[in-house]
């Protein structure tokens, strides 16, 4: 009897472990490789950075140095399209997963981008819900992997003569509704 | 029979219910309640006025509701957008700070010695604080808005800072202006010579003795400037002189020698306000103007200059005012009026994005609903933003048309942010509710065909827009009102919108579910 209670309990724990959320505001969870620091956006929604990003300000810088005026455009356009992330997201997460988030209504992964004045991504952060089914299980390490695969493929590209910028902050995202 | 007799008795006794009933609501009617202790006697005129007129006194009553108005300081003046009018400062309900003026036009009646009187009758009151005037009103015409709280300011009373930008930026200056900020209502002359046009703007306030509520007719005011066009030894059969749309607007011929012209206009304002002074009228001027040849170019030479009381100005900066044409292309003509005056190249611009917002649904239907405003298109490189819209003149400010840049969509985006404000009911108290909700729209838009947007003034939009679906319905009420929130302390965040009010019962997404209904 007292084994089987045992067993319970260690059940119970598990699972209770399984569904703590790893990423709450305030806190750095540490990887193997890997620190993210979590700040709270709103009550229900929680931003992940990596320890190591620096540019934590709003500011955009044209590349003679002059600060770019709030609410200028930026003269570039996307490097991938929506069907790029998602198959990026899609690539990084196992089938179950997939499914969980998959057309789910009211949830998305938002991607704040940091990028150089050749477009490339410098620095990246995610915003996501603190109840998402997938991401606020997502240990530091995978998201990790996800962060070096966006840095690797999410970019801007300039338009011919644009004025360039550096330390361009613009975002993207993933809504799972639209989730195939 | 007996039937009958009771329904008209039922009948008659409602009609009498519901006769007592108005008289009850007649009866209920606010009343102007200006303190015992007000000795400032345009206030008390104006009360008087209230008392008479219950719509007059609603409209006061409406839009000075939850501010303080301030009685000693109403004034009663011509302004050359208003015209006779009472100028009412008012504070905030909780502060002592000036916060902004409601211009209220009263009626008047000429009389042979080029004043008018006061006819007894109200318009509409015009709600006149610092985003009202730094953001709604024309550069050229906010000296005129702003010299008013610089001289409240003078008298020890606390100011709104925001108010005074332009008083204290303006007075007595020349400033540079591109050619797109000239007003357009200026007549040309036939001349081989350079012609000047003055547009002036003006605020005038009676001095005299007279206690009868007295301001000026636009007419003395051309007679100042005749007069003292001639003092200046000009002959008047070669000047115009003519009020023109609630600008006085003079054109004379002159040398293209800017620091002349420069010259002249501070001479010019100094004698007209001089001669208005022996009648009784001191004057406030707000000019701008241009040089130009009538051999088909401009000299194109322009400025801005202001006066506080009998000045001129003169220019600084150069820029062509030439090549620029009527509406062009189907959908620029069919969405903007034939006074919207721009270059070949603008209006290409305008066309192509025009297009792009016409191929998108609620872009379409945008299009669709804005075709039969008349609504007006001005370049003006002058304003803060990127693009403004002006509700009460239906005027479209694009500060830049980038017409030099073929494949950035920028314009596009600022062209439907504008857009999107005119189909939208303005309200004072609720301008950052409006704004809110076209940035959702802007924010989508941009999302569905790629245009990238900075993260500036969008960030909380990364939450929010989960929140709707594709018709702007709100999916989740509790987050949708949390990232609401987050949003409006952003938006706040930036110069420009730290001074807009906030309504909690106006968080809604009306106009663009509206124009987005189903829309897939």
């Amino acid at each position: 009897m007292k084994t089987l209670l045992s067993l319970i309990f260690f059940i119970l724990s598990v699972i209770n472990l399984n569904a703590q959320n790893i990423y709450m505001p305030g806190k750095t969870v540490q990887g193997k490789e890997v620190a993210y620091r979590c700040k709270s956006m709103t009550k229900f929604f929680i931003k992940v950075s990596n320890a190591d990003n620096i540019d934590t300000t709003r500011i955009t810088y044209y590349t003679d140095g002059s600060i770019v005026p709030d609410e200028e455009g930026i003269d570039a356009v996307y490097g991938q399209t929506q069907t790029d992330l998602q198959r990026m997201l899609r690539e990084s997460l196992t089938t179950d997963e997939w499914e969980m988030i998959k057309g789910k209504i009211g949830y998305g992964l938002t991607i704040s981008i940091v990028a150089d004045s050749s477009g490339n991504t410098q620095e990246l952060s995610f915003t996501f819900r603190i109840d998402d089914p997938v991401f606020s299980r997502f240990s530091p390490d995978r998201l990790f992997q996800l962060e070096k695969k966006f840095k690797q493929e999410i970019k801007i590209v300039w338009n011919k003569d644009a004025k360039r910028m550096r330390n361009v902050k613009y975002t993207q995202s993933i809504d799972y509704r639209k989730l195939e | 029979m007996k039937n009958h007799l009771r329904q008209l008795i039922i009948l008659f006794l409602t009609g009498f219910a519901l006769l007592g009933q108005s008289c009850v609501e007649e009866e209920r009617l606010p009343r102007p309640a200006f303190p015992a202790d007000v000795t400032n006697r345009y206030a008390l005129l104006l009360q008087e006025h209230l008392q008479a007129d219950g719509v007059a006194y609603d409209r006061y009553a409406e839009i000075l509701a939850g501010r303080t108005p301030i009685y000693e300081e109403v004034r009663f003046t011509t302004h050359s957008i208003h015209g006779l009018c009472y100028i009412i400062p008012y504070c905030s309900s909780s502060g002592s700070t000036i916060e902004g003026v409601v211009y209220f036009p009263a009626g008047a009646t000429c009389t042979e010695d080029g004043t008018v009187t006061f006819d007894s009758s109200l318009g509409t009151p015009v709600d006149m604080d610092a985003q009202a005037i730094n953001r709604d009103v024309p550069f050229t015409e906010r000296y005129t808005y702003s010299m008013p709280f610089k001289h409240l300011q003078d008298k020890g009373l606390d100011v709104d800072p925001d108010l005074l930008l332009y008083a204290d930026l303006l007075d007595n200056q020349i400033l540079p202006l591109s050619p797109e900020d000239f007003p357009d209502v200026f007549i040309h002359t036939k001349t081989a010579l350079f012609t000047m046009e003055i547009c002036m703007h003006y605020e005038s306030e009676y001095v005299g003795g007279n206690i009868n509520p007295t301001g000026m007719h636009p007419d003395l005011l051309k007679k100042g400037i005749e007069h003292s066009l001639k003092s200046m030894g000009f002959n008047l059969w070669e000047c115009t002189i003519q009020h023109y749309f609630l600008t006085m607007v003079i054109t004379v011929p002159f040398s293209e020698d800017r620091e002349k012209a420069d010259n002249f206009i501070f001479c010019l304002m100094r004698n007209v306000g001089r001669y208005l002074n022996l009648k009784n009228f001191n004057l406030y001027t707000h000019c701008t103007y241009k040089l130009w040849q009538n051999t088909g170019s401009s000299a194109g030479n322009g400025g801005s200059s202001t006066d506080g009381g009998g000045g001129g100005g003169g220019p600084t900066e150069s820029g062509s005012g030439s090549g620029k044409i009527a509406p062009q292309g189907d959908l620029s003509k069919a969405v903007f009026n034939a006074d919207s005056k721009l270059t070949k190249q603008q209006w290409q611009k305008v066309e192509e994005a025009l297009k792009n917002i016409n191929n998108d649904c609620l872009g379409g239907r945008l299009i669709g609903e804005v075709k039969s405003k008349g609504i007006k298109i001005v370049h003006s490189s002058s304003i803060e933003s990127n693009g403004s819209y002006s509700h009460e003149k239906k005027c479209l400010e694009i500060k830049d048309f980038e017409e030099s840049k073929s494949t950035n969509r920028n314009f596009e985006r600022v062209l439907f942010h504008e857009l999107l404000h005119s189909t939208q009911t303005k309200s004072i108290n609720s301008l950052l509710n409006l704004e809110i909700e076209v940035r959702i729209a802007i924010y989508m838009y941009c999302q569905k065909y790629g245009i990238l947007l900075g993260e500036d003034c969008y960030k909380s939009m990364g939450t929010l827009k989960y929140t709707i679906d594709e018709g702007f319905n709100i999916i989740d009420v509790e987050i949708f009102n949390e990232s609401y929130i987050n949003y409006i302390k952003e938006l706040q965040g930036f110069g420009n919108y730290k001074n807009y009010k906030e309504s909690s019962s106006a968080r809604n997404l009306e106009t663009i579910q509206r124009l987005a209904k189903d829309c897939k």
